[in-house]
C-alpha cells in the first residue's frame, strides 16, 4: 500500500505547476523588519560578525521554557552583560588558545533573560542545550561592579563552554574512576560539604562525569585557583581528622588533586590551553580569567 | 487512495485570495503598525492581572520599534523605580503569531506585573506577588480589532484581559504629571473620609470597598454573606473634568444584587451608581451594613475597652456608669488604677465549653501592672442575642481582692450577690444570687479621630442606652 501511494504520488505530481516567487521573505525568517537599535549594532559588531555568535535579547518565548514565567533583559543591561561575557570568557581563551579557537568552538546563540527561572525551591541561572545555545537568567540584576555576581555568570558560561569542548574530544576515561561510586541523579539532595568528603568541587558534580569535569573547569576559573586550594586543604583535614572522617574510605582531598591533574594535561593536550601559568610571566586561563573580573568590577 | 490523488492532480488553482498568506499577515502587521503609532498622545494600556487586579500604563508606540511607557504601579507597590513620573524608553514589536500580535520584548514598567520575583527578599520585592509567576500578568498580547479608539488585548501567556484605548491631549498632560499615581492618591484622599461605604441598590444595602485595583460588594441574601470582587480602576477623570476624586471604572460590566452597571461615577456628591431606579450614591454608613459576627470562632472574638482610644466613641451612660464608676471604685482600694478591659471568647480551661473571659488590666502605685480575669458562661438566643448566665474568678488573688472596687463593670455583664464573699479562696464564696444579662450584639460607631478600628457594640436588651463599645480584634 505503501508503495502504491508512493508511485501514485510520483506519477501525478510531476503535473504540478511551477513554484512561485522564491525570493519571497517569510515573516520569522528575516521577513520581519525591525529597525536596529545601538545595542543591536554593537551585538552585530562584537558578536556576529567576529564570532558567528547569535544574542538573543528581545523577548521571544520559544527560545525559553514554555511552563515558566519569565520577564525579558533592561536593553541597558545588554552591552555591559555582553561586554563582560566577552572580556572575561572569550578574550582570555583568545589570549592562551588563539583567536580561531573560540570560533570554532563557541556556543552559536546566547539568549538573555532579565528574571531568574523559578523551580520548585531552586532558581535557575543559566542552561545550555548541546553546547549550541546557552540562556542566562536573572541579568536584570547586572551592574559591573557586582564581582561575586559576574562570577555567578561566567560559571555558567564557562561550565557549557567546557560541555562543548568534551562533546567535541572526550576527556580521559580515567576520570570517571577517580569518584565513580559518588556519581548520583539526586545530585541536589547532596550538600556542599557531603560533596567535598566525596571528592567534589560542588553539589552538582556529583551528578555526572561530565558535569564533574566541567565545573571543575569552570569553578577552578571563575572562583581561582586559591578557592581550589583550599577546598582540598580542607578535603584532607577531614579525612585525617578521626572525629570527622567516619565512613570516609580515602582522601577526598587527593582526588581533587587527580582530577585537576586530568584536567590540566586534557586541556593542554587537546587544546593546547594551559589552565595555569606555564612560566612565570606567561599567563594561564587562570590567571587571565581572574584579572578580567576584577577589572571589569572595579571599573 | 489512488483516486484521490489522481483527481487531486487534476484540480484548478485557486486564488481565494489576491495575495500570498505572508504578504497578508505583512499588511496586517503594517495597519496595526500604523494605526499604533498614529495615537499623538499615546494609549492608555488597562491590564487586568489575574493576582492584584487592574494596573494602567500609558504607551506611546514611536517608529522603530520604540515605546515610551508610564506605570501606576507606585500608587500601590513601593517599587524602586518612579513608574508614574519617570518616562521610560524600550523597545515593542507587532508580530504575526497565530495572531497579529504586539510583544514588548525588552523590559520596561509593563515587565513588572508580570516578573516572577514576586516578595522575595533574597531575589527582589519586584511587584509584592507570588514568586515563581509574580501578579500573572501579560507582556505578549493578541491583538483584537482597533474600533472606535479602542483594541481589545488578551495576554499570550496567562491570558489576562486588556485593552488599549486612545489618550486625549488632556489626558497626556495629565499623566505627564504623574496622574497615573494621583488618580489613586485622590481615590484615597476621598475615602479616609469614608469609614463604611455603603449604597442600596434595589433597596438593599450593600458595603462598597473600592480599592485601588479591585472593588468589593457584600451584602445579606437569605442571611448568606454575599461577598463579590471585582477588578477596577479610577480613570482620569479627576484630571480631565477637574473633580475631587475619579470614575470608577470596571472591566467588564458587573452585576450586584440584579442590577448591571460598568462604573462608579463620581459628581459633587460623591461616588454613585444606577441600578434602574435613579442615581444611588454611596454614603458613609459610619458602621458595616452587614452583621457583626462576634463570639468564639467567629469573625471577631475579642474587643478592648479603652477610653484612651476610644475618645468619642465610648459613651455615657456605660462610659460614666459604668467603666469610670469601676476605675474609681478601684482608685479607693490603694490607688490602684484600673487601665483597660479586654473581653475575649474562648474555651473554657476544664470543662472545654466556649466562655466569655474579661480581663481587667490595672497598675498599683509602684507602676506594676496585673490582670484580674473573670470567666463568663454564656448562651446564644435564637435570635443571635448573647446571654451571660453565671460567672466565675478564675482563682488568682487579683479578681479575689479588687472584685469589690470594680463590682460597676464585672457586674455589668451577669450580676452576682453574696452570702459569704471569700477574699482568700472563691471555693469559700456563696453565691446568693445570679441575674444574668441579655446582649444585642451590633457594630458600633467609630467616632474617635484618627482611629480606623472597628467597633464592636454590646446592648443590654433592657438598659438599651447603656451600650458597651469596644474595638473588635479577631
Amino acid at each position: 500500500m505503501i508503495c502504491l501511494l508512493a508511485a501514485s504520488f510520483i506519477v501525478w505530481g510531476c503535473e504540478k505547476e511551477e513554484l512561485g516567487d522564491l525570493n519571497t521573505k517569510i515573516l520569522d525568517l528575516g521577513g520581519e523588519e525591525i529597525a536596529p537599535t545601538e545595542t543591536d549594532i554593537w551585538l552585530y559588531n562584537n558578536f556576529v560578525k567576529t564570532y558567528n555568535m547569535e544574542v538573543k535579547y528581545k523577548w521571544d518565548q520559544f527560545e525559553l521554557a514554555l511552563n515558566r514565567t519569565l520577564v525579558p533583559v533592561y536593553e541597558d543591561k545588554v552591552i555591559p552583560i555582553m561586554n563582560t561575557i566577552k572580556e572575561t570568557w572569550i578574550v582570555p581563551y583568545e589570549k592562551v588558545a588563539g583567536a580561531a579557537f573560540i570560533k570554532k568552538l563557541s556556543p552559536k546563540k546566547f539568549v538573555l533573560v532579565g528574571s531568574p527561572q523559578y523551580n520548585n525551591g531552586t532558581i535557575t541561572l543559566g542552561e545550555a542545550e548541546g553546547g549550541r545555545k546557552i540562556v542566562m537568567y536573572r541579568l536584570n540584576w547586572f551592574t559591573r561592579t557586582d564581582a561575586s555576581l559576574i562570577r555567578a555568570i561566567m560559571k555558567t558560561v564557562h561550565h557549557e563552554f567546557g560541555h562543548t569542548m568534551h562533546q567535541t574530544i572526550m576527556y580521559p576515561e580515567e576520570y570517571m574512576y577517580i569518584t565513580p561510586a559518588a556519581y548520583t541523579s539526586s545530585w541536589n539532595n547532596v550538600s556542599d560539604m557531603e560533596a567535598m568528603k566525596l571528592g567534589f568541587i560542588s553539589s552538582y558534580a556529583t551528578a555526572s562525569p561530565d558535569e564533574d569535569f566541567v565545573e571543575m573547569l569552570s569553578r577552578i576559573v571563575v572562583y581561582g585557583k586559591e578557592a581550589f586550594d583550599q577546598r582540598v586543604a580542607e578535603a584532607t583535614s577531614i579525612y585525617n581528622n578521626p572525629s570527622l572522617n567516619a565512613g570516609m574510605t580515602y582522601d577526598p582531598g587527593a582526588a581533587l588533586r587527580q582530577k585537576e591533574a586530568i584536567l590540566v594535561s586534557y586541556l593542554k593536550q587537546v587544546w593546547g590551553v594551559d589552565l595555569y601559568d606555564p612560566s612565570p610571566g606567561v599567563k594561564g586561563l587562570v590567571t587571565l580569567v581572574q584579572e578580567a573580573i576584577s577589572d571589569i568590577s572595579s571599573n | 487512495m489512488l483516486g484521490f490523488f489522481a483527481v487531486s492532480c487534476e484540480k484548478e488553482s485557486i486564488e481565494l485570495f489576491d495575495k500570498s498568506p505572508d504578504e497578508r499577515l505583512t499588511e496586517k502587521t503594517t495597519v496595526y503598525y500604523n494605526i499604533l503609532q498614529e495615537a499623538p498622545n499615546g494609549w492608555l494600556l488597562t491590564i487586568e492581572t489575574k493576582v492584584d487586579g487592574v494596573y494602567r500604563l500609558w504607551v506611546k508606540f514611536k517608529p522603530s520599534n520604540r515605546v515610551d511607557m508610564l506605570c501606576d504601579m507606585d500608587a500601590t507597590w513601593n517599587t524602586a523605580e518612579a513608574t508614574s513620573t519617570e518616562v521610560k524608553e524600550s523597545s515593542y514589536r507587532v508580530k504575526a503569531m497565530q495572531y497579529p500580535s504586539l510583544i514588548f520584548d525588552t523590559y520596561n514598567y509593563i515587565h513588572l506585573m508580570a516578573d516572577p520575583q514576586g516578595t522575595n527578599s533574597q531575589y527582589g520585592n519586584i511587584n509584592g506577588g507570588v514568586n515563581g509567576t509574580g501578579l500573572s500578568s501579560d507582556f505578549e498580547f493578541a491583538l483584537g480589532e482597533y474600533s472606535e479608539g479602542r483594541i481589545e488585548l488578551k495576554g499570550r501567556y496567562n491570558g489576562v484581559t486588556a485593552f488599549l484605548e486612545r489618550a486625549t491631549a488632556a489626558e497626556e498632560t495629565a499623566i505627564k504629571e504623574g496622574a497615573l499615581k494621583t488618580a489613586h492618591t485622590k481615590l484615597n484622599q476621598y475615602l479616609t473620609g469614608m469609614k463604611y461605604p455603603v449604597v442600596e441598590i434595589k433597596g438593599k444595602k450593600v458595603d462598597v470597598t473600592i480599592g485601588n485595583r479591585s472593588t468589593q460588594f457584600s451584602y445579606l441574601l437569605d442571611d448568606n454573606l454575599i461577598v463579590s470582587k471585582y477588578s477596577s480602576y479610577p480613570d482620569l477623570s479627576a484630571f480631565t473634568q477637574g473633580m475631587a476624586s475619579s470614575n470608577i471604572n470596571f472591566v467588564l460590566p458587573i452585576t450586584v444584587n440584579g442590577a448591571e452597571f460598568s462604573d462608579l461615577k463620581f459628581d459633587n456628591q460623591g461616588y454613585y451608581l444606577s441600578d434602574g431606579t435613579g442615581n444611588k450614591y454611596i454614603y458613609d454608613n459610619k458602621k458595616p451594613s452587614v452583621p457583626l459576627r462576634f463570639g468564639y470562632g467567629l469573625d471577631y472574638t475579642q474587643m478592648t475597652i479603652d477610653d484612651t482610644q476610644m475618645e468619642g466613641t465610648l459613651k455615657d451612660p456605660f462610659l460614666t456608669n459604668v467603666f469610670l464608676a469601676a476605675r474609681s471604685g478601684l482608685k479607693t482600694n490603694g490607688s490602684r488604677h484600673m487601665q483597660y478591659a479586654n473581653i475575649d471568647f474562648q474555651l473554657h480551661p476544664t470543662s472545654g465549653e466556649p466562655v466569655m473571659v474579661l480581663v481587667i488590666r490595672y497598675n498599683n502605685t509602684a507602676g506594676t501592672n496585673y490582670n484580674a480575669t473573670w470567666r463568663y458562661k454564656y448562651r446564644t438566643e435564637e435570635n443571635g442575642d448573647i446571654t451571660f448566665y453565671e460567672r466565675e474568678q478564675t482563682g488568682s488573688s487579683n479578681e479575689r481582692g479588687r472584685e469589690p472596687y470594680l463590682r460597676p463593670l464585672v457586674d455589668y455583664f451577669c450580676k452576682l450577690t453574696y452570702s459569704v464573699y471569700s477574699s482568700s479562696s472563691w471555693a469559700n464564696t456563696v453565691i446568693s444570687s445570679i441575674t444574668p444579662v441579655t446582649f444585642k450584639v451590633d457594630w458600633g460607631e467609630n467616632n474617635t479621630p484618627g482611629s480606623s478600628a472597628s467597633i464592636g457594640a454590646l446592648i443590654p436588651v433592657n438598659d438599651q442606652e447603656n451600650i458597651c463599645f469596644g474595638i473588635l480584634s479577631k
